[in-house]
């Protein structure tokens, strides 16, 4: 190699160094924006906090001031910190459930709502206790006229037949501060999305 | 005539205290109410600050806890208030706005810390970017410089080859 094939190697080799360093310096102060999937994980879980032991003895034939003890497990991956309500609701097999194709929520009225704040990734697992206190039957219909979640009292009128295939729903709500109100369906980066989740149980009529 | 009189005083006395009851049941809803509304107003202002904070880089785990907790408070007083327990209603509500408000303000001076630290950080790595291009500059130019300065005397060095 001559001299001048030299030169040109040393600017070359300059140049990649200033590009490198360059490249470096744009990556870190202007990152390329993230477009990760965004979602929320809800989970229900029994007693002991697992996926199981959900109804006392495992009899889903609910009695009269029997406990129920379960655990909301809510997780947040929408990449910012999220104001999510999990409302509870309580249905009969005739109503209207949450859409999961078209992101819809029941229509039926919410008889709590458990709120939580989450940072990104961070997860909540919310306490949810509940027993019935009153119920009638009308006919062959049976009808939950008050039932206690977290020590608190709850009056509300959903019937079914025998007391079979009642519904306990739980949909994740989150605040949208775009429309300052409370959403249920999100933009995933891949399309709408929702979660919801629900556990069905029988009132057993004691003779 | 004294009896129909001590009925008709005792019906207005009834009537009088019936009347100021419900005024004061009425009263302490409305209170109960407006506790709530701006408890939930506090939360959700409190959220978007922690909200604003976050963006600026700040690590807001313990503030999204102390609002998870105040949420619980009104969700309890919200439900009290349906059962018309007013009272414990009002007080759930006014703990949750204290804590919303607080959290708010905290939230304010974190993003106001992290902006600083960002820009600050921005700033040093603006320095560094400019350190690095001027040692790679003075590097390349020196480093051919020295490998000049050898070349030549590499080849000054060299004899002619008799043939």
């Amino acid at each position: 190699m001559n001299l001048k094939e030299y030169r040109t190697l040393f600017a070359l080799v300059g140049i990649g160094l200033i590009l490198i360093t360059t490249f470096a310096f744009f990556s870190t102060v202007f990152p390329y924006p993230v477009t990760a999937e965004r979602f929320f994980v809800l989970g229900l879980l029994g007693r002991d906090k697992t996926a199981e032991n959900y109804y006392p003895n495992d009899d889903p034939n609910i009695r009269g001031f029997e406990k129920v003890r379960w655990y909301v497990f809510v997780q947040n991956f929408m990449l910012e910190a999220q104001y999510v309500l999990v409302k509870v609701k309580v249905l009969n097999s005739t109503m209207t459930l949450p859409d999961a194709v078209a992101c819809t929520p029941s229509p039926e009225q919410a008889i709590m709502n458990l709120s939580v704040f989450l940072t990104n990734g961070q997860s909540s697992t919310i306490p949810f206790s509940w027993y019935l206190t009153n119920y009638s039957l009308h006919g062959e219909s049976l009808i939950i006229e008050r039932l206690v979640t977290n020590g608190i009292s709850i009056s509300l009128n959903v019937g079914a037949v025998n007391g079979s295939n009642f519904r306990l729903i739980f949909e994740v709500w989150y605040y949208d501060p775009a429309i300052e109100e409370f959403r249920f369906e999100w933009d995933s980066s891949f399309g709408l999305r929702c979660a919801w989740n629900q556990m069905l149980f029988n009132v057993a009529v004691e003779q | 005539m004294r009896l129909k009189q001590l009925c008709f005083s005792l019906l207005i006395i009834t009537l009088l205290f019936v009347n100021t009851m419900q005024i004061c049941a009425s009263d302490n809803a409305d209170l109960a109410k407006w506790a709530i509304g701006r408890a939930r107003s506090s939360l959700v202002d409190a959220y978007k600050s922690v909200l604003d904070a976050e963006k600026a880089g700040a690590d807001v785990t313990s503030l999204t806890k102390r609002l998870t907790n105040a949420g619980s408070n009104l969700t309890n007083s919200y439900l009290l208030y349906e059962v018309e327990s007013y009272d414990v209603a009002v007080a759930l509500a006014d703990n949750c706005y204290e804590v919303g408000e607080k959290v708010k303000a905290e939230a304010e001076v974190l993003k106001a810390t992290a902006s600083t630290i960002a820009m600050v950080l921005f700033w040093f790595q603006i320095f560094c970017y400019i350190g690095a291009l001027v040692i790679i500059v003075f590097a390349s130019v020196l480093g051919w410089q020295v490998f000049e300065k050898r070349y030549y005397r590499k080849i000054l060095g060299m004899k002619p080859e008799a043939s």
